[in-house]
């Protein structure tokens, strides 16, 4: 499976860019993501994790965690498409089967090499998928 | 010629098999595992495989969970694209996300508040039980590590596993204390929990499940009436007698208006459940548009009070919206229903009950004008109705394009290209909700 995270501002900035990606509002649904004929999967709202938050013995948060900001959108397609590498938004395209294997997993990402390092964790993840991050 | 000559060569050719209803088309028994095409025994897992070029057959992008029905202990993996086929059929539900972590390890929640004592047990299989003993009062709870953040208006449900104990009687307790400071509470023996406070939304889908070993599940979903990020969301034994415990076996929760099957995954992170979806060209399903027949019949274990679900859907797609549906209304009762192309209801028939968690028939067959419907216990109708303009797609669990999705077990879908009699369809009805 090739995971597609995309970020924009927000979400309406996304939804602006990739409208192969929406589906009408009908009578019982708003608009909202999808594909009229792909197997596309969305997780809305992924938090690409630079630092964990810090708690106390109690729970209470000390220091919140650190995130990349703006909206982050996960698409799983079965194929990579070059159209969510063309938005101008950062991107991180990832092969679950890859990270699987214990492979290099990052296909393709506009992110430097700092910043992925940066990363710790994305979450959520799609169950029985897990990208180990180096942080 | 020999009398049994015909009878050979039909075996020979490979013969209707007698658990198909004989002007089918498509029959999924998936109870069985068994399909038959055009009276004719097919390959049930050929016919399932995922067919990526036409994106038919099953499909699911992420692994899922199942509970074995013969061991308590047990929850069943399937890989990404592998139907969840249980006894009863095809388990298939929309995509959801748990919000919670370690899911089967209660030792690892940390949340201990107001007193009483932890302490681990045991594992049992890949469970780890943690037991929480009684302080004195009865707010003696275990709860997930994270504060949740919730909307008003949208739901979260959860599921809870725990043994009786010496307490015999557990609580659950949602919190929050700002912006409100309140409690929404389930407390009860085991087996029996109810709510005895709604400070903080409305409860529904509430539902004690007895799985056997001593083991209990509370199933519920709690629709909230604040925006809050602070939520806390524990259980312990509803007990002020000191030393009283329940052993707490694990939990989740999930961003689904209805209680959802166990999601398991990577234990220390939210983990994202995707989407069933089975769905087969008209070709394949031999099915047109101009007249035919289709039956469902199944249990659907949970629907979205918003837009309700789909259980089988045959429609074209696109901009041609006539199509035909069986679906569980916003209100849980099973509706059988014909679209025309401008997306009016044309002809619909209600099963006046509600169908969740009940094995239930629904079918309808139209051409020529008319169609007879039936849905559940309800006496079947024949009304005035316009056929479907096209068909190329039956969709199993969503429409074609994944919208729509409910969760249901779906037990056999039977499906034929000529329009039925009345006593056609009411004899093939009874046929197949025996």
């Amino acid at each position: 499976m090739i995971d597609a995270l995309i970020t924009a501002p927000d979400a309406a900035s996304l939804i602006a860019l990739l409208p192969q990606y929406r589906l009408p509002a009908d009578d019982e649904s708003p608009a909202r993501w999808g594909h009229a004929t792909d197997r596309v999967d969305f997780i809305i709202g992924v938090q690409m994790i630079r630092a964990e938050a810090v708690l106390d013995e109690a729970g209470e948060v000390i220091t919140p965690a650190d995130i990349v900001e703006g909206f982050t959108l996960c698409i799983r397609r079965r194929d990579r498409d070059p159209a969510l590498e063309a938005t101008g938004l950062p991107y991180l395209i990832a092969d679950s089967d890859k990270a699987a294997a214990g492979e290099p997993f990052i296909v393709a990402t506009s992110y430097s090499g700092d910043q992925i390092a940066g990363i710790v964790a994305v979450e959520p993840t799609w169950a029985g998928s897990a990208y180990p991050f180096a942080g | 010629m020999p009398a049994f000559a015909g009878a050979r060569r039909a075996l020979l050719s490979g013969g209707a098999p007698g658990w198909t209803v004989p002007a089918a088309s498509l029959d999924i028994d998936f109870a069985n595992r068994r399909l038959a095409s055009n009276g004719r025994a097919r390959s049930f897992a050929a016919f399932m495989a995922y067919n990526g070029g036409l994106a038919t057959g099953f499909s699911r992008a992420s692994v899922a969970y199942d509970q074995r029905a013969a061991d308590p202990l047990a929850i069943d993996s399937y890989g990404i694209d592998v139907p969840r086929l249980r006894g009863d059929g095809l388990l298939i539900g929309p995509s959801t996300t748990r919000l919670s972590t370690f899911p089967q390890n209660p030792q690892a929640w940390s949340q201990l508040s107001t007193g009483g004592t932890k302490v681990d047990l045991s594992a049992e299989g890949s469970w780890r039980p943690a037991r929480i003993i009684s302080a004195g009062n009865a707010s003696n709870r275990l709860g997930f590590n994270q504060a949740f953040s919730v909307t008003s208006g949208m739901p979260v449900s959860m599921r809870m596993r725990y043994r009786a104990g010496t307490s015999g009687r557990a609580r659950i307790v949602i919190r929050s204390v700002s912006p409100v400071d309140g409690f929404q509470v389930l407390s009860g023996p085991s087996g029996g929990l109810v709510s005895i406070a709604a400070g903080l939304g409305a409860w529904s889908n509430i539902r004690n499940v007895v799985l056997g070993s001593g083991l209990y599940e509370i199933e519920a979903t709690w629709t909230p009436n604040i925006n809050a990020t602070d939520v806390t969301i524990a259980i312990g034994p509803d007990s002020a007698t000191t030393g009283e415990f329940i052993d707490i076996h694990g939990g989740f929760v999930s961003n689904s208006p209805y209680p959802r099957e166990w999601i398991l995954g990577a234990a220390d992170a939210a983990q994202a459940l995707a989407q069933d979806l089975a769905k087969f060209t008209a070709a394949q399903a031999g099915l047109r548009a101009n007249e035919g027949f289709a039956f469902w019949r199944g249990i659907a274990l949970g629907f979205d009070p918003a837009i309700g679900g789909r259980l089988l859907v045959l429609q074209q797609g696109g901009d041609v919206l006539s199509r035909v549906e069986i679906i569980v209304t916003t209100s849980g009762r099973a509706s059988v229903l014909i679209y025309d192309d401008a997306n009016a209801i044309r002809a619909s028939m209600d099963s006046g009950a509600t169908i969740i968690g009940s094995d239930v028939c629904v079918g309808l067959t139209w051409g020529g004008g008319t169609c007879r419907m039936r849905s559940g216990a309800a006496t079947p109708v024949s009304t005035a109705a316009p056929s479907p303009t096209a068909v190329s797609t039956l969709s199993i669990g969503s429409r074609p394009d994944a919208s729509g999705p409910a969760f249901a077990c779906h037990r056999r879908i039977v499906a034929g290209a000529r329009r039925l009699s009345d006593a056609e369809f009411d004899a093939t009805f009874a046929r197949i909700a025996a």
